[in-house]
């Protein structure tokens, strides 16, 4: 592909290296460069959707004929929310009954509970695979 | 041992007639007799004699245990297990002693399965080969010269190669549908939601779940159960009424239609093996009088069901040809409809329809699996576990170099590439982009599944590639799972199935996508195809059952 869009320069490199918090050999950025952005050219074919209209999904489920039926009233208490916390297709949802399959709106479900501690004193445990430790601490390089 | 299903072991375990010590003897001789293929990266010897001796004294005290009680079960390496090194395969957990044990380990524990060990597979599971491992590549035991698959790649072969008959993968992307496809191994990717992740160490969440592995469709189904339900350490984990995956099954082998032969049968049923190694066969005219009278003998059947051969009567099964244009081997595609008659045969109403949107799976796939990872695997910092470099100036440099040293050069790139796709100015062209498209992709699977109740599809465009050829042309790679992502994409579940053999003598293997929660459908159809003879009985298949030693 011949687009300059997707040029991955050494600047960036390193800028991702910060965000990713990893560090390349000089003699690794070439590959890597090139492997970003041969990925970044292949799912450039998105571009060809319209997908202005979408609305933002944030998980996994298809619902079925079947589903619908069954699962028509639970809707009622359910609100979709996007990955930012927006709701969608809340009219739908609210109304519970004129469900539209082919809009594929997608129902998500909050799970709470109470906020209680249910496990023992889990300090061993969690000092167990500490790479260095002394006493009842991890020990890290000075921060500050 | 070796011509017995899991679940027929489990049986003569029951009855009795073997000791689970002797079926270990016999799995460790097999594990030390196929040390070639890499299969383990850990095994749990002295932990499963341990295990052993409390389960045997149930039997012995003729407790009520599961369908899979004292059979041995291998455990991808990305699953923790309390007190059991778990390494991901990668050198940044190489040390790595988990505290705890994930929901799966202690569903199989308390069903009374037997651990062995732990298997080999692609780096944090980000590989389509088995090749990607700090352990080294997994190898094929159909065909030395060729890949496993992955990233589930070390539990395909050891069920390939008789070493075990059970084992769990898992499925982010088609980590355990290519594998199966590659090694003639049934595998069950789960809807999402139905098996707890509780302990199974992340790479993509929104996609990742663990599932099945076995060397037919009624133990895979029987070990599914198993593992399946609510979890309170896994909120995307749902409370359905119901988790009988295999309880169907057991009507099987008396509803059976197609050139049944007696191991497949029997294979199917579990409750109607000694009375119905039957065939009530629509392709065997001889054999058809004589097994309906003997049906109806045994198994008291309706006139009304012996007029209707057909189990999958009425199943609705589509097949999207748009999905099997251009760069599908066409020895995979003649597979296809070679089930498709066989489906036919068996009174499923097979239809082919467009299903739309197949070029833009796996980029979506890519975009939200990569960035999901990226944020994942921060975890790993050199801090609370995994490990840490020894020389560094500062905390950041402490990160960075434990990181670096850590990772192996796929987990890298696609941290960086999620990394990239997450940062300020590109989250919005790739990030929303691909979780929109992940939208549009499942309006067509739904649409799809609204009309049929299961989909078939290949699980890759060709056979097993040769060891260390992939890895140079990424891309190629990635694709071979487009068929795969979709399910993950979409959260539906899917059963991979052994559908022949290319010419070459490579497995090909096919899969069924279901309804949310549409297990029973895709089983049932790949029991089927399974029955047909056309799955255990390819010569791939049978060779490497003689190799092994199970």
């Amino acid at each position: 592909m011949d687009n300059n869009y997707n040029r991955i320069s050494k600047e960036m490199l390193d800028y991702v290296g910060i965000l990713s918090k990893l560090e390349f050999e000089e003699s690794e950025k070439e590959s890597y460069i090139k492997g970003m952005e041969e990925m970044l050219d292949y799912v450039d074919i998105l571009n060809e959707l319209d997908t202005d209209t979408v609305p933002v999904d944030g998980g996994v489920y298809v619902r079925s004929q079947t589903d619908i039926t069954a699962e028509k009233s639970e809707y009622q208490n359910v609100q979709n929310k996007d990955l930012l916390g927006n709701v969608v297709s809340a009219g739908d949802v609210n109304t519970g009954s004129q469900t539209d399959i082919t809009a594929g709106k997608s129902e998500y479900q909050n799970v709470f509970r109470e906020d209680t501690v249910s496990n023992e004193n889990g300090q061993e445990a969690a000092l167990y695979n500490a790479p260095v430790k002394k006493g009842e601490y991890i020990v890290v390089p000075k921060t500050i | 041992m070796k011509n017995l299903t899991a679940l027929e072991l489990s049986r003569k375990i029951k009855e009795k007639e073997i000791s689970i010590k002797e079926v270990l003897d016999y799995t460790f001789k097999s594990m030390e007799d196929n040390k070639d293929l890499n299969s383990f990266v850990l095994e749990m010897r002295d932990e499963a004699y341990r295990q052993a001796e409390d389960v045997q004294k149930k039997i012995d005290a003729n407790e009520e245990l599961s369908s899979l009680a004292g059979v041995p079960i291998a455990i991808k390496d990305n699953i923790c297990i309390e007190g059991m090194r778990t390494t991901c395969c990668s050198k940044m957990l190489e040390n790595f002693i988990p505290t705890y044990s994930a929901t799966v380990i202690e569903r199989l524990r308390a069903a009374g399965l037997i651990i062995v060990g732990k298997t080999n597979m692609d780096e944090f599971a980000m590989g389509s080969t088995g090749e990607t491992g700090y352990f080294g590549p997994c190898v094929n035991p159909i065909n030395k010269g060729y890949v496993t698959g992955g990233s589930s790649g070390g539990s395909a072969a050891a069920i390939a190669s008789g070493q075990v008959k059970l084992a769990l993968g898992s499925d982010t992307g088609g980590s355990i549908r290519l594998p199966g496809a590659y090694c003639n191994v049934v595998g069950i990717k789960p809807t999402y939601g139905t098996v707890s992740r509780n302990g199974l160490i992340a790479y993509a969440s929104s996609f990742d779940q663990i599932g099945p592995m076995a060397e037919n469709v009624a133990d895979a189904a029987a070990l599914l159960e198993i593992i399946s339900g609510h979890d309170a350490f896994d909120s995307t984990s749902l409370n359905k009424e119901s988790y009988d995956f295999s309880g169907f099954l057991n009507d099987f082998a008396g509803e059976n239609t197609i050139n049944g032969n007696a191991l497949n049968i029997n294979a199917l049923n579990e409750n109607a093996l000694n009375e119905n190694a039957l065939n009530e066969n629509a392709l065997n005219g001889n054999a058809l009088n004589i097994n309906i009278s003997n049906k109806i003998a045994t198994n008291e059947i309706k006139v009304d069901n012996i007029s209707n051969i057909n189990n999958l009567k009425g199943l609705k099964i589509g097949i999207p040809v748009d999905y099997l244009g251009d760069g599908l081997d066409d020895e995979i595609r003649e597979s296809i409809y070679k089930t498709k008659e066989i489906l036919e045969k068996a009174g499923a109403i097979v239809s082919e329809f467009e299903m739309g949107m197949f070029k833009y799976s796996v980029p979506a796939y890519y975009i939200i699996a990569c960035a999901e990872a990226s944020s994942n695997l921060e975890r790993y910092d050199g801090v609370k576990y995994g490990l840490r470099a020894k020389d560094y100036s500062e905390l950041h440099s402490m990160y960075k170099k434990s990181r670096s040293q850590g990772f192996g050069a796929e987990v890298k790139k696609r941290i960086m590439l999620g990394s990239f796709l997450l940062s300020s100015g590109y989250y919005d062209a790739y990030y929303i982009k691909a979780l929109k498209t992940r939208e549009l992709i499942k309006q067509c699977f739904e649409n799809a599944l609204n009309t049929y109740d299961c989909i078939l599809l290949p699980v890759s465009p060709s056979t097993a590639p040769r060891l260390g050829e992939s890895l140079k042309n990424p891309l190629k790679m990635y694709l071979s799972d487009v068929y795969n992502v979709s399910a993950n994409l979409c959260g539906l579940p899917a059963i991979v199935f052994p559908a022949g053999e290319s010419r070459e003598g490579l497995p090909i293997g096919l899969q069924f996508i279901g309804r949310r929660f549409g297990e029973q459908e895709i089983l049932y159809a790949a029991a089927t195809c399974e029955a047909a003879g056309r799955g255990p009985e390819s010569k791939a298949a049978c060779e490497a059952h003689e190799r092994g030693v199970v």
